[in-house]
């Protein structure tokens, strides 16, 4: 889509990304190596049963490690204006979110362990309708962006 | 504060009244594993133990209602409640979102009411059930909770600004038009699978051969004689249940009130109003007549406790009318954005896919077993095409000053009519082929407690969606 808003999020972004879909690859082989042995020696089903698993789970490895990481960070923008914020992301279904800041009751920000290694948190804005992330942004950034939406968000009072 | 009052005893014999049929079957379960010999038979333990379920029932309801208090004084209500975890809550006049109180009839018998009082807050339980106070403390209740400020404009008495009555040859209209045989009819279609097993196999070979015996006329005159009787047995609940409806608009909120059997009223504070919902079912649209509801905030987790009926027929021609009288706040929109006509190929697309999986599986079913006609599942494809047609030609987007107004239909059509301060946010959506096809759809969220909820309208022109998306945002 065309205008896309302006800053993209940290690039350190896909590393961990990546990281997370090799721990999630080797969590998805282990499963399918147990169900082969399962089904196979378990169950005596036919080793073709058991090899499609394995098949499937190796597919998934450079999707969830290479692919999906790269094109994850490759539509995410964010743009923080006088009076509102703009959020666009996705793969296939590329989706934009527009969130005024007299409807942002809640900013959050917060980060799991392999995000805090490589300085990085997530912020979450929340209306009272709805809820938003803007995954991985460096720590500092982060804190900026939440005290600037929480100011902006104080100033201006319509009514809900 | 004034002291702690109980509700009336009434209440005990009502929730023990509501709980027989779950102890009956589970009674049944326990007369069954039973040995035979301990109370003289299966029938001595059905009784047995229906006593004794219907025993412990009285016991714990009469407990739970020893141990529920209220008090109330100008600006607060207190509960205290709970038999073995005690439990307290105030509710402040300021955290007071809307109270309702409704009567069936046993309760009406003795001039009481259910007191529903709802707060703000996305804690559903964050609300009071007073479900057997008489009439007048009721009143009461609801006097001292009301704000002061809206009080004292609108003294000594107040009159509504506008008010509609349903009656007479509409409310029948309404009822025949309502669609809900359709549920009636599944209802029977579900206890019929439900006893299908249990029927012996004797007499469904005497139903087939009589059937068969009957010409095929009389069949579908039967078939039809059913269906009209689900129609008007349906007709006869809708009018019973929505007799006596009247909206009444006051300076500061709507009054709905509906119900001989069991007698509603439900006060909608103005401010709470986040979208009108114009719906028009299948029945009738062709006949120009429309159903309104609003959405509301701050109500309970159960649908009907967020969407309130804000009349249950109005002519389309009329809406406008309606609406200038009793929300003026909204109105319908002029001009509105179509959808352009590539959007049509998406539309046809998304209603035929699911209906033709549907006849590729019916057709190999048939084969599988080697029945014939498999060719007229075919036809299915007829309504699949219109309805995508009707889809395509009633979505529609317009921006109008503040108020933003979707059409869309699923199967029933519906306009919703929101205000820009009304939502949180908005979502333009395109996949890859939509992106190819420069078509968006658009989304708009807003708040119907607990959760958010949107509404959207798909594959609108890129520009269009622009000028909406320009329309929302404050830069």
């Amino acid at each position: 889509m065309d205008n896309e808003p302006k800053e993209s999020i940290d690039p350190r972004a896909r590393k961990v990304w990546m990281i997370g879909g090799a721990l999630g690859s080797i969590v998805i082989i282990a499963l399918a190596v147990g169900f082969y042995f399962l089904a196979t020696i378990g169950f005596e089903a036919p080793q073709w049963v058991g090899w499609t698993a394995i098949a499937l789970a190796l597919i998934y490895v450079p999707w969830g490690v290479y692919f999906h990481p790269w094109l994850r960070i490759r539509f995410w923008r964010y743009e923080l204006r006088a009076n509102e914020l703009e959020i666009q992301h996705g793969i296939f279904v590329i989706k934009r979110h527009l969130i005024p800041m007299v409807r942002v009751q809640y900013v959050d920000t917060e980060h799991g362990p392999l995000m805090r290694y490589f300085g990085l948190t997530t912020l979450s804005i929340s209306t009272a309708a709805t809820k938003f992330a803007i995954p991985a942004l460096p720590k500092q950034r982060a804190e900026e962006l939440r005290g600037e939406i929480a100011t902006l968000a104080r100033v201006s009072e319509e009514d809900v | 504060m004034s002291e702690f009052r109980r509700q009336h005893p009434l209440l005990i014999l009502l929730d023990t009244g509501r709980g027989i049929i779950s102890n009956l079957s589970f009674a049944l379960i326990i007369a069954i594993s039973l040995p035979d010999d301990i109370f003289g038979g299966f029938i001595g333990n059905a009784v047995v133990a229906l006593l004794a379920m219907f025993g412990l029932s009285a016991l714990f309801n009469v407990l739970r209602w020893y141990f529920f208090v209220y008090s109330y004084e100008e600006g607060m209500v207190h509960i205290r409640q709970g038999v073995l975890f005690k439990r307290e809550r105030t509710i402040k006049r300021d955290r007071v979102q809307s109270m309702n109180t409704n009567a069936n009839v046993l309760q009406q018998a003795f001039g009481l009411v259910t007191l529903q009082i709802k707060t703000a807050g996305v804690n559903v339980d964050a609300e009071v059930n007073l479900r057997a106070v008489s009439k007048g403390e009721a009143e009461i209740i609801k006097e001292r909770l009301y704000s002061k400020s809206a009080r004292s404009e609108s003294e000594p008495v107040e009159v509504p600004r506008a008010f509609r009555f349903l009656q007479g040859r509409d409310i029948w209209l309404a009822a025949l038009t309502s669609g809900r045989f359709m549920v009636l009819f599944s209802v029977i279609a579900v206890i019929y699978a439900q006893t299908f097993e249990y029927i012996p196999e004797s007499y469904w070979e005497w139903a087939v051969e009589s059937l068969s015996a009957i010409p095929l006329m009389a069949g579908i005159g039967i078939v039809l004689g059913l269906f009209f009787l689900t129609w008007a047995l349906s007709a006869v609940a809708f009018v019973i249940q929505f007799a006596n409806f009247s909206v009444r608009r006051f300076e500061d909120r709507l009054e709905i009130t509906w119900g001989v059997l069991k007698k509603n009223h439900v006060v909608v504070k103005l401010h709470r109003v986040q979208a009108v919902v114009v719906q028009q079912g299948p029945l009738r649209q062709p006949f120009g007549l429309c159903t309104m509801l609003i959405e509301v905030a701050g109500g309970g987790a159960k649908e009907q406790e967020r969407i309130s009926l804000l009349h249950p027929l109005v002519r389309r021609r009329e809406v406008e009318a309606f609406l200038a009288d009793i929300l003026p706040e909204y109105h319908l929109p002029l001009v509105t954005l179509a959808l352009p006509k590539r959007a049509l190929r998406r539309y046809l697309f998304r209603s035929i896919v699911p209906v033709a999986v549907l006849i590729a599986m019916v057709i190999t079913a048939f084969h599988f077993w080697e029945l014939p006609y498999s060719w007229v599942s075919l036809i299915l494809l007829v309504p699949a095409v219109l309805l995508g047609f009707s889809r395509y030609r009633n979505g529609s987007i317009s921006v109008e000053e503040d108020q933003l107004s979707l059409r869309f239909r699923y199967f029933s059509r519906v306009q919703v009519l929101i205000k820009r301060s009304h939502v949180q946010s908005m979502t333009l959506k395109a996949n890859p082929f939509q992106r190819m096809a420069k078509l968006r759809t658009v989304q708009s969220y807003f708040l119907s407690s607990p959760a958010g909820k949107s509404y959207h309208t798909r594959d609108l022109d890129a520009k269009d969606a622009q000028t909406v998306w320009e329309w929302y945002s404050r830069n």
